[in-house]
């Protein structure tokens, strides 16, 4: 068996790994070898409605009795004696939440259940793991250490991350719409439009940002008004800029698409009821098209979540922060702890947007976006 | 020869073929046919074991096809299509080779095998090797699939549907072109259709099937002529006796038919024949133009489409009575490939016909 | 005949400019004239260059591999029952963003070349693995029965017609992941793995625009010259069709 966490005295030192085992528990191994051996039996036996719901209750078991253990190694290991020292979830560890993560994931996406439930289900660790953490249970963790010791830093990068994204799509929605209806409507300029979004895209995240610099700093040191609003060689302006094109292609493409895929004997249809102009935008276009320019925005502001990151380099902010102070410093947990919150952003993010998207798609065009 | 004894194919609880026994004889065309959902189509799909049966035997010459690997049985059957199946990514020569090419015959070979099918077909080689499935139409793929279920000169072919996608002017066509190859080349053939008139009109046998069972297997005469009972009755339908002019091809009661250059036609003079008879009007290269009609000033030339107005001589008796009607005139011409008037075919004929079923 | 002319001379000389110090330099002095230290001097933006396209076509080729053999797998029958979970595990996972996934290779196993790799790989596979499953099972079911129907035996099945009916949307997964990893690739740097990435990095730790820039310009014509390669393959090997016989 793998080793499951490990400890080390302090912050730089290297870790000892702990097997489950070896850490002095006494019943707590045990119920984890009886989830397991519970999943591997549940796995060996077929499909069915009971099966499924078994297995989904066995896999959030596992998970909840991986972050009990690891809570228990933490007190167990972190004393009185070594008011530096921190537990790190290691690959045993990491591998049983992974495993419960398939289990209820891999039985919930063939299930039939009401999406309210699934969706719930889902929540549901991230629920316990946050109460863990806010019950100060999580304390002796490495990673939670991190977050500690900046904490007041942590919420104003998480806003700053935000902001960044939000800014940057909101740009780009109001640029990307009216431009993706541009190259619907005038065939000439459809070519020249999604090359340019196509390129811009393709262009590496870090060398957009970088390519950014050189021109606004040089506007900068021309225009001193430019200047007194912030606009500088690196920091937030460049960022926005790069963030904003980049989020750009989604929604072009998506906004074309929504126009392309109406069909034209329907426009027809409305028309020949006597609709006005404005009808027709509200009961016959619009329905149609705006869970497709939504799915746009979606893929967008997931990205947008992902390369704001790498703003941080070119001196943005962000979440990104950490986790290049983490590289910088060589200090694993700090990258964990930036990392972390960006992935269930995006995840989050894209959900909550699926869920969207799910409610304003008209009920005869739904598919499970979820 | 194609021999089922005893033959079920379960799916679960449901029995999709049960118990089935019949013969096909080598030559033969033996089509089955049913209501949908009756076993046809899996009792064919079993000869090739696209699908296993769950009891009983399946053997082709007296070799059981279970004892057979399926991929070496599959590449010695035609197996034909409704959806045809071409690969889109390869070209029509390419299509019709690829059985000879699991066959590992040289490329030499195939590819003028391949000529020489389309020359079968009768799609000119030079205009059709190169192109593509979606250059083609319905008719030209379907063809194309025939072609490639032949290449490998198997002895037997399956057809499942063939003609079920093609609308009914070229369907006719199609089966015209069926006779035409099954006479040349005698292959063993088992063919499923739902349509009574395919039916009756290329096979030898019939299977009429329900429930997965077989419910009468006679020639499509005895079919329509003496339905064993009230299923086969009701499937046959009340038509029975214009269906049956199905069976008939048209070459058996061609009457000689008169006819005259398009420039002669003015000069025309009933020569003392009864009101009965047509005169047909050719042109250039003596292909069909039109017919002489008798006005108060004599004679004059209404121009006909020989692909409208004619048949030829493996079209049915019934498809010759459709052409009659719908044009409102005696008689068809009967018309050979280059659309000259070869003879005709005469309404009192074909009531004679009917009049001898009943 | 232009298209195919014109762009590759384009990038040829953007390359030659961007990667030979004689002629990068005067380049940059006119466009950075403050600048003092002008080229980045440690390593020549050549072999940075090289060690780019090498991470890039080790962890392309590696995902390919990886990416259509699952793809294969589990629409095969007996991969079958895994088919939904990976495919909504894979569109799950793609969600993550790339530079989360290279930061988290580095805890795994520590700095360098090796954890860029392997964060590229695992994230390149995800949109090839997506495509293969998608490509597989658009294929219309007749068309497989057909391929059967003649004699094919299952491995025929795939590679006479499976894989070339699918080829051209498994190709366009393989371009979107070329084209992420030369963009995280640029990200390998700050992880220790060189590459382009290594003189924009360095270039915003010193303060160097002209560092930045060259590594930027050379990044991002490499990332395009990529695209436009694989644009100009997929007309190539998946447009004969209309070409043939008109």
């Amino acid at each position: 068996m793998l080793p499951f966490v490990e400890f080390k005295p302090n912050r730089v030192a290297e870790g000892d790994p702990f097997h489950l085992w070896g850490l002095g528990l006494t019943w707590e191994p045990w119920l984890l070898a009886a989830i397991v051996a519970a999943a591997l039996l549940l796995a060996l036996s077929g499909e069915g409605p009971r099966v499924r719901a078994a297995k989904v209750a066995v896999g959030s078991a596992l998970f909840a009795a991986t972050l009990l253990v690891a809570l228990r190694a933490g007190a167990i290991l972190v004393t009185e004696a070594t008011p530096f020292g921190r537990v790190g979830p290691i690959s045993g560890f990491w591998i049983a939440a992974l495993a419960s993560f398939l289990i209820v994931e891999g039985s919930l996406r063939t299930a039939s259940w009401n999406p309210m439930i699934k969706g719930a289900i889902r929540v549901l660790p991230l629920a316990i793991a946050t109460g863990a953490l806010a019950s100060g249970a999580l304390d002796s963790f490495a990673m939670v250490q991190e977050y500690i010791n900046r904490a007041d830093r942590f919420s104003q990068e998480l806003t700053t991350h935000l902001r960044l994204a939000a800014v940057a799509v909101m740009a780009a929605v109001v640029i990307g719409v009216p431009l993706g209806i541009v190259a619907w409507k005038r065939r000439l300029l459809e070519r020249p439009v999604f090359t340019l979004v196509n390129t811009i895209q393709t262009v590496p995240s870090l060398a957009l940002f970088g390519l950014m610099i050189a021109p606004l700093a040089l506007l900068s040191r021309q225009f001193p008004l430019l200047r007194a609003m912030g606009v500088q060689g690196i920091g937030a302006a460049p960022a926005l800029i790069a963030l904003t094109l980049y989020a750009l292609l989604p929604i072009v493409r998506n906004t074309y698409t929504s126009l392309s895929v109406i069909p034209n004997a329907v426009i027809e249809a409305g028309n020949g009821m006597g609709m006005s102009r404005r009808q027709l935008l509200r009961f016959v276009e619009a329905p149609l098209s705006v869970p497709i320019i939504l799915s746009g925005i979606r893929t967008s502001v997931v990205q947008a979540i992902g390369n704001t990151t790498v703003a941080a380099l070119i001196g943005a902010g962000g979440l990104g922060v950490f986790v290049f102070q983490g590289l910088g410093q060589a200090a694993p947990d700090l990258i964990v702890m930036g990392v972390i919150p960006i992935i269930l952003l995006a995840v989050l993010i894209d959900r909550g947007m699926a869920v969207l998207i799910g409610l304003v798609t008209p009920p005869g065009l739904r598919k499970d976006t979820l | 020869m194609i021999e089922f004894s005893c033959v079920t194919k379960h799916y679960g609880d449901i029995t999709a073929v049960d118990s089935v026994s019949f013969r096909v004889e080598d030559g033969q065309v033996c089509v089955l046919i049913g209501p949908s959902g009756c076993g046809k189509t899996t009792t064919l799909k079993m000869v090739n074991r696209m699908l296993d049966a769950s009891s009983g035997e399946i053997s082709i010459n007296g070799r059981n096809v279970s004892e057979l690997a399926a991929e070496q049985l599959r590449r010695g059957i035609g197996y034909v299509i409704q959806s045809v199946g071409l690969l889109p990514h390869m070209n029509v020569r390419d299509n019709i080779a690829i059985v000879q090419r699991l066959k590992r015959v040289d490329r030499r070979q195939r590819y003028r095998r391949a000529d020489e099918l389309l020359e079968l077909i009768g799609l000119d080689p030079e205009q059709y090797r190169l192109k593509h499935p979606h250059e083609l139409s319905g008719g030209e793929a379907q063809r194309i699939g025939v072609a490639r279920a032949l290449a490998a000169d198997p002895p037997i072919l399956l057809m499942d549907e063939p003609f079920g996608a093609v609308d009914p002017l070229n369907r006719e066509v199609l089966q015209t072109e069926f006779l035409r190859l099954q006479r040349a080349l005698k292959k063993t053939v088992l063919f499923v259709t739902h349509d009574l008139d395919e039916a009756i009109r290329l096979g030898d046998t019939v299977i009429l099937m329900k429930d997965g069972q077989i419910v009468q297997h006679d020639s499509p005469e005895r079919i329509l002529a003496a339905p064993r009972n009230q299923f086969v009755r009701d499937f046959v339908g009340a038509d029975r006796a214009l269906k049956r002019l199905s069976c008939f091809p048209v070459e058996g009661y061609i009457r000689e038919a008169q006819q005259i250059a398009q420039q002669d036609a003015a000069s025309f003079s009933n020569g003392g024949r009864g009101p009965d008879s047509v005169v047909w009007v050719y042109g250039a290269d003596r292909a069909l133009v039109g017919m002489l009609q008798r006005s108060s000033s004599g004679y004059k030339v209404i121009t006909l489409k020989p692909e409208e107005v004619g048949v030829v001589p493996l079209s049915s008796m019934k498809e010759a009575l459709s052409r009659l009607l719908g044009q409102g005139i005696r008689a068809v011409p009967v018309l050979d490939q280059r659309n000259c008037v070869i003879g005709e075919v005469r309404l009192p004929d074909i009531e004679e016909l009917n009049q001898a079923v009943l | 005949m232009k298209r195919l002319i014109v762009p590759p001379l384009l990038f040829g000389l953007a390359f030659v400019v961007l990667l030979n110090a004689e002629l990068l330099e005067p380049l940059l002095r006119t466009l950075f004239p403050n600048v003092r230290e002008i080229l980045y001097a440690r390593i020549p933006l050549i072999d940075l260059f090289r060690e780019h396209v090498m991470m890039v076509l080790v962890s392309s080729v590696t995902a390919t591999v990886i990416g259509v053999s699952l793809g294969v797998i589990v629409t095969r029958p007996p991969g079958r029952d895994f088919l939904t979970v990976v495919q909504g595990l894979s569109s799950f996972a793609q969600t993550f963003p790339p530079v989360a996934v290279l930061a988290l290779a580095v805890p795994a196993v520590g700095f360098g070349f090796r954890p860029t790799i392997i964060a590229l790989v695992a994230y390149s596979v995800l949109p090839i693995l997506n495509n293969t499953i998608a490509g597989m099972e658009a294929i219309p079911r007749e068309l497989t029965e057909a391929s059967r129907g003649i004699g094919m035996t299952p491995l025929q099945v795939l590679f006479l017609s499976e894989l070339p009916l699918s080829a051209r949307v498994i190709a366009a997964g393989i371009r979107t992941s070329v084209i992420i990893n030369v963009g995280t690739a640029t990200i390998g740097a700050v992880v220790g793995a060189g590459g382009l990435g290594v003189v924009i990095v360095a270039g915003l730790v010193r303060d160097n625009i002209a560092f930045v820039f060259s590594g930027a310009a050379a990044a991002a014509v490499l990332a395009l010259a990529f695209d436009w390669l694989f644009g100009r393959l997929e007309t190539l090997f998946f447009a004969p069709r209309a070409r043939v016989s008109r």
